[in-house]
């Protein structure tokens, strides 16, 4: 009997040993605390290392220059990281250690999979403000508590439409990844959306991340005479893809639709092979620096600097995501979430000129639409060389 | 329906059933001698992979690379063996064989794989990444093109089977090899050396292991987790051809490959998956011994 | 030993660390909550597949699968055809319980690491399901909207401290019923079969029945603990269902714990729920940790950490006593 007895109340004693050991920090007198939820480490950490620095980088720049000043008084901005590993369950235990530390102020997550995990947590807390500057899936904002300054995967979209009706394409054929929620889920009204252009449907495939053979979908295309092949997942399996659909002989135009910085493209394909395919995303922050944009200049500059490698494609959202959080605070002259939350719904896109991405703003001048959800378009790019350039759709 | 298109799927599933009969070839050997269900096996094909890579862009012919990726990759095996197989085969309790011992092994298996991962994504990130190809080009017919890649992967498994069968067939080694798999206690008893026989046989598996993550680290993209899919994949083939076959796991993986072609090519590539584990059940439920196990599986 | 304890004194003992924990759980946090909450779940699928795994001596890798089973129909159920979670949560059981039979049925034609290959697929076609069939499952962006537990009036704790309550409820459920078959003649059958299934089979014991029985058990409570996952958490996605996550720590669970007792898998669910949280900080070498960790365990302790306790509980007893005034403990000990 006493076996189990001492040993039960040895689990209890040993799991409650170790939970204390896992605390939040204490907040000193005038700081407001800003959580940041990505993926450090685990497989995505390729992109949510470089949104975590993202934040951390313009809250050192906002503190430096002051810090917000909030009804006449002025706060430093502290970050608080959190990793999710761009897992559901580690990104809601991420949240609730956040939010046990009264941390009220939360930008992320990057993964498709962990947002729509935290949204329900973070829609029943009215001590709550979330920015998501990661993840594409639709319908993750709320508008009252939940924003976004990323892009949806409809704003991709919107550069294939584009696209398409510039070059006339009759057909195409569309391979998506089926582990990617937010190209999942659009891939129906991508089809409609095609098909009113005129273009017909020739097939839908789908693989998976990880995937390495893809030959017997791509064998297919040459029945079906598409004249478009439309990549929608990563640049790995991308860049495979296209090299295997030319090996078999297509000869169409390659489309892909997926944030692929060039650096990751030569990793896996040659600048020959990419020549000529198109993309059809929302400019990143390596397309901004080329743009000659200052603000990117300055954002690239200061990144190199502490980071000694360039940033990644996402940076700039989550740089931008910090300065939103401080032009609501300031707006709103409160740190309550209502008046945060309603402070920024009424933002304009011009009330943050420290913005890097340029964003689309709404009919009346707002950054975010009624649903939370900002307008980022996708622009056509087309590779020339070594990297993307933007396209000219009209010759 | 698109029947045309029959020869160049053939040829898509030969080419993708060699990549995995390559993969499964190392795994079948060392299960097959030694009763180990090595998962780390699929982290040999990622070292495989990421050692050919980091020489190759040090400047390195490919092939220099691989061979010295065969040979660093034999080393680790020999340190895995030594640090996550043996403590465990000689842990007090372990000694009885059957289901405790298989189960241990398989853990420790399942461990060193992780480890193994986990150093990889600290020394190279989680970056995707493809070995540039040693040689371009393909071979195109009226009927159907394949890659000079995908024929040198095809030969590479008709000459690494050809290699193992000669060593296990044609020589001392093998034959104590052999005698090991086949009954360990007598073999021990017939003065054979148990060190000699597991340090060749996880030489061998290693270095197939090696040679297949740096022949399709130049086809396909490779990362710290590369080796987990194919190592799945691969235990499927070891069933359907049946543990510890060679032959089993050729036909094992050509079966495989072609399945998958076929079920994507005419069916849906969604489904594709899904084909792959119900063949897998099917032939356990039809035959549990495998395509060309021998009857006494139960161990 | 598992045989010297009465039952009675076991399920009054887990009420009393039941009861235990459900006040010190309503002394924490939302984020320690969640931890024990999440901790508890794993540790109902940890004490069910040891009933398989550690007194049965099958390892089974369809279990994650079968876990996400219970979680959408859970799902489905609430969320679509407007059942409450006090009856979707019995029928999630049963479904789970139902399918799991029909696996059992299946892989039970193999043995030892056929089976666990044979398992392994149907967990990766389990997998593949829930992503494939998205109409009802909602794919890879998951099942959104899922109606949390309903909470009585009279109990006024908040929703986190509800779900952890509900949970640490599931395990006190799990265990006594665990506890109530590896006593009976099927449990005993079970350990024949684990010990050795010719001989069991020789004396006449009814290996497939017994077996069954094992597997359905385990499946059961793993829907069970999937419908409260899926509720508690009001989203699902099938990447919490795969094989190399959730099948798999199954297996680590249990085996850190200790295959073969009840508490070894509760003390390993403990443990291996709480150490990735204590080590937020410095996650790039917490996944390395845990490799390290179980390697470790295999090697010096393949009977986990139960059977560490023991032997020290042991060597505690036979220290030397120097009065007889220590004899009420010592009869207490003894008992």
């Amino acid at each position: 009997m006493v076996n189990l007895r001492p040993s039960l109340a040895t689990c209890l004693i040993l799991g409650l040993g170790i939970l204390p050991m896992i605390g939040g920090g204490a907040k000193a007198a005038d700081e407001i605390v800003i959580g940041e939820i990505h993926p450090i480490t685990g497989p995505a950490t390729f992109y949510g290392l470089p949104e975590s620095r993202g934040v951390q980088l313009a809250a050192e720049h906002i503190n430096k220059a002051g810090g917000v000043k909030v009804g006449g008084k002025e706060y430093q901005i502290r970050i608080a990281t959190e990793d999710d590993q761009a897992s559901p369950t580690v990104g809601v235990a991420a949240l609730r250690k956040l939010v046990s530390a009264d941390v009220r102020f939360i930008i992320g997550p990057l993964a498709s999979g962990v947002a729509p995990a935290l949204k329900p947590i973070v829609e029943r807390n009215d001590k709550l403000t979330q920015l998501i500057d990661g993840t594409i899936a639709e319908n993750m904002t709320n508008g009252k508590n939940i924003f976004r300054n990323q892009a949806t995967v409809g704003g991709y979209n919107v550069a294939v439409a584009e696209l398409f009706k510039a070059k006339k394409y009759p057909s195409v054929a569309m391979m998506t990844d089926r582990f990617h929620a937010g190209f999942m889920n659009s891939q129906k009204d991508l089809a409609g959306n095609l098909k009113e252009l005129g273009v017909s449907i020739a097939s839908e495939d789908y693989y998976k991340l990880g995937d390495t053979d893809f030959s017997a979908a791509l064998t297919n295309l040459r029945g079906r005479n598409a004249e478009v092949l439309l990549i929608r997942g990563y640049p790995a399996e991308g860049a495979l893809i296209t090299k295997q659909a030319r090996q078999l002989g297509f000869t169409g135009q390659v489309v892909w639709e997926m944030v692929s910085p060039p650096s990751t493209v030569l990793k896996n394909i040659t600048a020959a092979e990419m020549e000529g395919v198109y993309n059809c995303i929302p400019p990143t922050t390596e397309d901004y620096v080329k743009l000659g944009d200052e603000k990117a200049i300055a954002l690239d500059k200061a990144y190199r600097a502490k980071h000694n490698e360039g940033p990644g494609e996402l940076t700039a959202l989550s740089h931008d995501a910090v300065y939103i959080f401080k032009a609501a605070f300031e707006k709103a002259g409160s740190l309550d979430n209502a008046a945060v939350n309603k402070a920024m719904a009424a933002l304009m896109v011009s009330d943050i000129p420290e913005l890097v991405t340029r964003y689309t703003p709404q009919p009346d001048g707002r950054l975010f639409a009624a649903d939370g959800q900002v307008d980022l378009r996708g622009e056509v790019s087309v590779w020339r060389g070594e990297a993307w350039e933007p396209a000219r759709l009209t010759d | 329906m698109m029947l045309e298109l029959l020869p160049q799927q053939l040829a898509n599933g030969l080419a993708l059933g060699s990549t995995y009969a390559l993969v499964a070839l190392g795994l079948t050997l060392i299960f097959g001698v030694l009763l180990i269900p090595n998962f780390a096996h699929g982290e040999f094909y990622m070292l495989g992979a990421f050692v050919t890579y980091a020489l190759v862009a040090t400047g390195l012919n490919f092939w220099l690379a691989m061979a010295t990726a065969v040979v660093l990759v034999v080393l680790i095996g020999w340190i895995v063996d030594r640090v996550v197989f043996q403590p465990v085969a000689a842990a007090p309790g372990h000694d009885s064989g059957g289901h405790g011992s298989g189960l241990s092994l398989m853990i420790s298996a399942l461990a060193g794989s992780i480890i193994l991962q986990q150093l990889a994504t600290i020394i190279w990130g989680t970056e995707a990444r493809t070995i540039p190809a040693p040689m371009t080009g393909m071979v195109r017919t009226s009927l159907f093109t394949i890659t000079y890649l995908q024929i040198t992967i095809i030969a590479t498994l008709a000459v690494a089977w050809t290699a193992v069968w000669l060593v296990l067939h044609r020589s001392r080694l093998g034959l104590a090899i052999r005698a090991t798999s086949q009954n360990r206690d007598a073999a021990l008893l017939m003065g054979i050396s148990m060190t000699r026989v597991r340090l060749a046989t996880f030489a061998i598996g290693a270095a197939l292991g090696a040679v297949a993550g740096a022949l399709l680290g130049a086809t396909f993209p490779i990362y710290p987790s590369m080796g987990v899919n194919p190592v799945l994949k691969a235990f499927v083939v070891l069933v359907i051809g049946g543990i510890g076959s060679l032959p089993g796991a050729i036909v094992g993986g050509l079966v495989l490959g072609m399945v998958e072609v076929m079920v994507a090519g005419y069916g849906s590539s969604q489904f594709q998956d899904i084909g792959t584990f119900l063949i897998l059940v099917a032939v356990l439920l039809i035959r549990p011994q495998g395509l060309f196990g021998r009857a006494q599986v139960e161990r | 030993m598992t045989g010297s304890n009465s039952f009675p004194r076991t399920v009054i003992a887990a009420s009393a660390v039941f009861i235990a924990s459900c006040a010190v759980a309503l002394q924490l946090n939302d984020y320690y909550l969640y931890v024990v909450t999440i901790g508890a779940i794993f540790a109902v699928l940890a004490v069910s597949f040891d009933v398989l795994l550690g007194y049965t001596g099958y390892l089974s890798l369809a279990h994650g699968a079968l876990y996400g089973l219970g979680a959408y129909s859970c799902a489905v159920l609430t969320a679509n055809h407007g059942f409450g979670f006090w009856t979707a949560l019995p029928i999630a059981g049963l479904i789970t319980g139902a399918v799991g039979a029909i696996v059992a049925l299946l892989s039970f034609r193999t043995r030892g690491l056929y089976f666990a290959v044979l398992t392994l697929g149907i967990g990766l076609i389990g997998h593949q399901l829930f992503l494939v069939f998205d109409e009802v499952t909602g794919g890879v962006g998951g099942f959104v909207g899922i109606p949390g537990p309903e909470q009585p009036d009279w109990l006024r704790v908040s929703p986190t401290a509800y779900s952890a309550l509900l949970a640490l409820g599931l395990l006190w459920v799990t265990f006594v019923a665990a506890a109530a078959f590896v006593r009976s003649k099927l449990g005993a059958a079970c350990l024949a079969i684990r010990e050795d299934i010719t001989l069991a089979r020789a004396l006449g014991i009814r290996v497939a029945g017994a077996r069954l029985a094992a597997f359905t058990f385990s499946a059961v409570f793993a829907g069970l603990a999937g419908a409260l996952f899926a509720s508690m958490s009001n989203f699902i996605a099938p990447e919490s269902f795969t094989v190399l996550g959730t099948g798999f720590q199954l297996v680590a669970l249990v085996v850190v714990g200790g295959m073969g007792t009840l508490w070894g898998p509760i003390v390993g669910a403990i443990l291996l729920t709480a150490l990735p949280e204590a080590l937020r900080v410095a996650a790039t070498y917490s996944l390395l940790a845990y490799g390290v960790l179980l390697l470790v365990f295999v090697i010096f302790a393949p009977k986990g950490i139960a059977s560490l306790l023991k032997a020290a509980l042991k060597s505690f007893r036979k220290a030397p006593r120097p009065a007889p005034d220590a004899t009420p403990l010592r009869r207490e000990v003894t008992s």
